[in-house]
């Protein structure tokens, strides 16, 4: 099982701090890069068509969320199609989306890599921690294989897999 | 904290990729119930391709066939599964640290 440990540091005259505030205003967020999935990627192999470069972003720790999400438009570019469609109820009612295949990794920490058949596909990437963008949700779907330890007083999470 | 406007709304990203598709699937699905409750199908066009036990073996069974064409995988339940995501539309996450 792997620890991770994000500690989230304000940067100050004094040196870096543990600050409860930066974790509050950011979130429990992780790097992730969005990328097509390995069966994908072995299709496209297959066509002699070029596989796209992975997407950057942050990766938003969603305990409120059922299954996982990815930006709709990360993964549109990326090229894939979704598999398939559905209704996610938000604070504004019921919405349609539809479900794309994944891959996540998570550059900086010692996670390992996740492939979704179907992440949800929604529109997140206006939301912005230090101007990079949110581009996924990581929801109920993998907590339930993590502990997961928000620590709000130090200003730190803990996130095992 | 900065608020920037949100783009576009959850309407309009769901595209009519898998509309003949997932038609197919309401018209059939009294059929799919008797015989694949429980299962993963995939759909292309007005073709049921198959039934597999889990979503990733559908999946690999669809791209082997379809490549990096689209095709509809869905799950022959009852009941469409709820999912919950409260944090889309709170406008809560744009901050500048």
């Amino acid at each position: 099982m792997s620890i991770y440990n994000n500690l989230f540091l304000h940067i100050g005259p004094d040196g870096n701090k543990l600050n409860p505030e930066v974790l509050q205003m950011s979130g429990p967020i992780l790097s992730v890069e969005v990328s097509i999935p390995s069966d994908l990627a072995s299709a496209l192999t297959k066509e002699n068509k070029p596989i796209p470069n992975p997407t950057a972003g942050w990766a938003l720790i969603d305990t409120g969320a059922t299954r996982s999400c990815v930006d709709d438009d990360v993964i549109r570019k990326l090229g894939v199609n979704p598999i398939g469609a559905g209704e996610v109820h938000d604070s504004g009612g019921k919405q349609s989306v539809n479900f794309f295949p994944a891959h996540f990794r998570f550059p900086g920490a010692p996670l390992p890599e996740i492939e979704f058949t179907s992440a949800i596909g929604v529109n997140i990437n206006a939301q912005k921690v230090n101007n990079q963008s949110i581009i996924a949700l990581l929801g109920r779907d993998i907590l339930k294989n993590c502990v997961f330890i928000y620590n709000g007083t130090l200003g730190m999470y803990t996130i095992s897999i | 904290m900065d608020n920037e406007p949100g783009g576009k709304t959850m309407q309009d990203i769901t595209k009519n990729v898998l509309k003949k598709e997932l038609e197919y699937y309401k018209e059939n699905k009294k059929e799919f119930l008797r015989t694949y409750k429980g299962q993963f199908v995939v759909i292309k066009d007005n073709k049921l391709i198959g039934s597999y036990t889990t979503e990733i073996e559908a999946y690999r069974a669809g791209v082997e066939e379809f490549g990096t064409a689209s095709f509809l995988i869905k799950q022959v339940l009852d009941q469409e599964p709820t999912v919950d995501i409260p944090a889309l539309t709170t406008g809560a996450i744009n901050v500048n640290l």
